[in-house]
């Protein structure tokens, strides 16, 4: 099976990030990693492919240091990577980033699975699965908790929805994005890094793509950010309590309603 | 304005501050509910001008699609300058697809939405877990926004005579297909509006710990809760997930069993009454925001307080 992996890089630590004023850019002074939830998917990827043969592309759309991240994936079993870096592609809203990654995915031809972290940890909106779907006329299955391939019946997709997990057989091509509880992803052995140097890298523009300049980035963004400020939580000054009786009564009585709010 | 809608999977609650808060936003306008639910539902918000009935289960992940691809049609034919979703697991799928397929801007998780100059939404959406609040505005229409539940308050009357009009079930095929509901939770009471929380974290180690955390708050007839981590765990629903990215609460007496205190976490509870943590690291952010520290482990406090109750027989 074709699958593509959608992978995005984040700031390791996403709360410790700064916004930089100056570039209106997220990403300042910190150290680049794959999207916790697209290293899932990625794993999902690779042992649905281990399985049933195939092959995985990894897509990132990124300023230049995400080559590194998709060099990581290529370590860690990747086929080809995919590249989508352009200037003009900087300050993209959900809508236009999605656009941008349908037009890669689709360059060579349609895969059969797509692939994603359910959401990114920087800027934490969950669209992409969802949107590409849209744009690329396939179903999404947002939160996928399992998938499995087999010949007999096909991709079956376990994921939530509010209350349930519902166990899904879906046709292909599909969007799925997936729970980092899915798998633990394999971290890049030595001789996997080696191999990588070997495998494909693809870097792309939006002109390749066929992507028009009033389409991308910001221009192509139907949402303006006009404001970030700080946010803030009350800090309060806690009394530590001891584990005895007399603490678990406190508890009990402030639980039953007997007890004063402190 | 000329028209807003609220996308509601049922009547409760979180679907009716919503509804209430597009008819603040439509200011006198035409505001209408568009209704996901095999049943419908005529009890709204007083300034609900209509309802569009989807008769379909927003429960089930196979209507997404079928339910993104007829509030589109209906979006198009009507031309809604606004459509806000709840961030429950139905708005979170079927906003993003709606707003692709009409090619407009999308908000997610908002906290504050209110209407600024030139009839254009104000969103205000936290980012970077909770560090940051973004300002965003929309240069398309319709404007879709998804808003986090409990951030709005519930409407104090209801009119019972809301007109609905059934939408027909368009193309019905779909290429997901149902296997099987593996139910794993009860529904969940709705946590806005809880006075007492009692929050379970990956502290509880096991959906074992969990449902006797909720079996707990069931016998003193309080609400639960869950951190991320222990929904992402598997120990809860998401129903029952607080902050950022699930239900942000303000009860009265907040108690966190186990829970470290992500700053996603805090964004949707750090406005509790009094916060209680119960955590082997006295140093866990959430100590910071806490009233009250207990250094214990949590599920040795949950047995002793199963005791206690019992010894009481409350």
């Amino acid at each position: 099976m074709e699958i593509t992996v959608l992978v995005k890089m984040v700031a390791k630590v996403s709360y410790d990030v700064v916004w930089d004023e100056k570039s209106q850019d997220r990403l300042s002074g910190d150290q680049k990693v794959i999207n916790p939830a697209d290293a899932n998917a990625l794993e999902a990827a690779l042992r649905i492919r281990d399985a049933a043969g195939g092959s995985v592309t990894v897509v990132s759309m990124g300023p230049p240091a995400a080559e590194s991240i998709l060099r990581e994936c290529l370590a860690r079993g990747a086929d080809r990577a995919v590249h989508l870096c352009d200037t003009c592609l900087a300050g993209a809203d959900t809508l236009a980033t999605a656009r941008a990654l349908s037009a890669a995915v689709q360059k060579n031809g349609m895969p059969q699975l797509i692939l994603c972290g359910r959401r990114a940890i920087d800027s934490e909106t969950g669209h992409i699965g969802a949107q590409m779907a849209a744009m690329l006329g396939v179903p999404c299955i947002p939160n996928a908790i399992e998938i499995t391939f087999s010949e007999g019946l096909g991709l079956t997709v376990s994921a939530l929805s509010e209350h349930e997990t519902q166990r899904l057989r879906v046709d292909r091509p599909v969007v799925v994005t997936v729970c980092n509880f899915i798998n633990h992803p394999h971290q890049p052995t030595i001789s996997g890094m080696r191999a990588a140097k070997k495998k494909l890298f693809c870097r792309t523009t939006a002109e390749e793509l066929g992507l028009p300049p009033e389409v991308c980035g910001g221009n192509g963004s139907p949402t303006v950010v006009r404001a970030v400020e700080q946010g803030a939580f009350p800090q309060r000054r806690a009394r530590y309590l001891a584990g005895d009786e007399e603490s678990i009564q406190f508890l009990c009585d402030l639980l039953t309603g007997k007890g004063r709010t402190p | 304005m000329k028209e807003i809608w609220a996308v509601a999977v049922d009547a409760g609650d979180a679907a009716q501050s919503l509804a209430a808060k597009a008819v603040e936003l439509c200011a006198g306008s035409s505001c209408r509910v568009v209704l996901v639910h095999p049943c419908v539902e005529n009890s709204w918000p007083q300034g609900v001008t209509g309802i569009y009935h989807i008769p379909l289960d927003a429960e089930l992940i196979p209507n997404y699609e079928k339910a993104a691809k007829m509030i589109s049609a209906l979006a198009r034919s009507h031309r809604p300058n606004a459509i806000l979703f709840s961030a429950n697991a139905f708005g979170r799928a079927v906003a993003p697809w709606v707003a692709a397929a009409m090619k407009t801007g999308i908000t997610a998780d908002c906290t504050e939405v209110r209407m600024g100059e030139e009839g254009r939404l104000i969103q205000k959406r936290p980012t970077f877990g909770g560090r940051r609040i973004a300002t965003i505005q929309t240069k398309t229409e319709p404007c879709i926004v998804t808003v986090r539940s409990g951030v709005f308050p519930k409407p104090q009357t209801l009119v019972c005579d809301v007109r609905a009009e059934k939408i027909r079930l368009g193309d019905t095929e779909s290429s997901v297909q149902l296997l099987e509901r593996i139910i794993n939770f009860e529904p969940f009471r709705s946590l806005a509006e809880e006075d007492v929380i009692l929050a379970g974290g990956l502290g509880l180690g096991s959906r074992e710990n969990f449902q006797r955390l909720a079996a707990l708050a069931e016998r003193i007839g309080v609400g639960v809760g869950a951190s991320r981590g222990a929904v992402a765990a598997g120990y809860a629903p998401y129903a029952a997930q607080i902050g950022q990215t699930g239900v942000t609460v303000r009860p009265r007496i907040y108690v966190a069993f186990g829970i470290s205190g992500q700053v996603q976490h805090l964004s949707g509870m750090s406005g509790a009454g009094s916060i209680i943590a119960i955590n082997t690291d006295p140093n866990a952010p959430i100590t910071k925001v806490s009233d009250y520290v207990l250094k214990e482990d949590c599920v040795k406090i949950l047995q002793l307080l199963e005791q206690q109750m019992s010894s009481q027989g409350s």
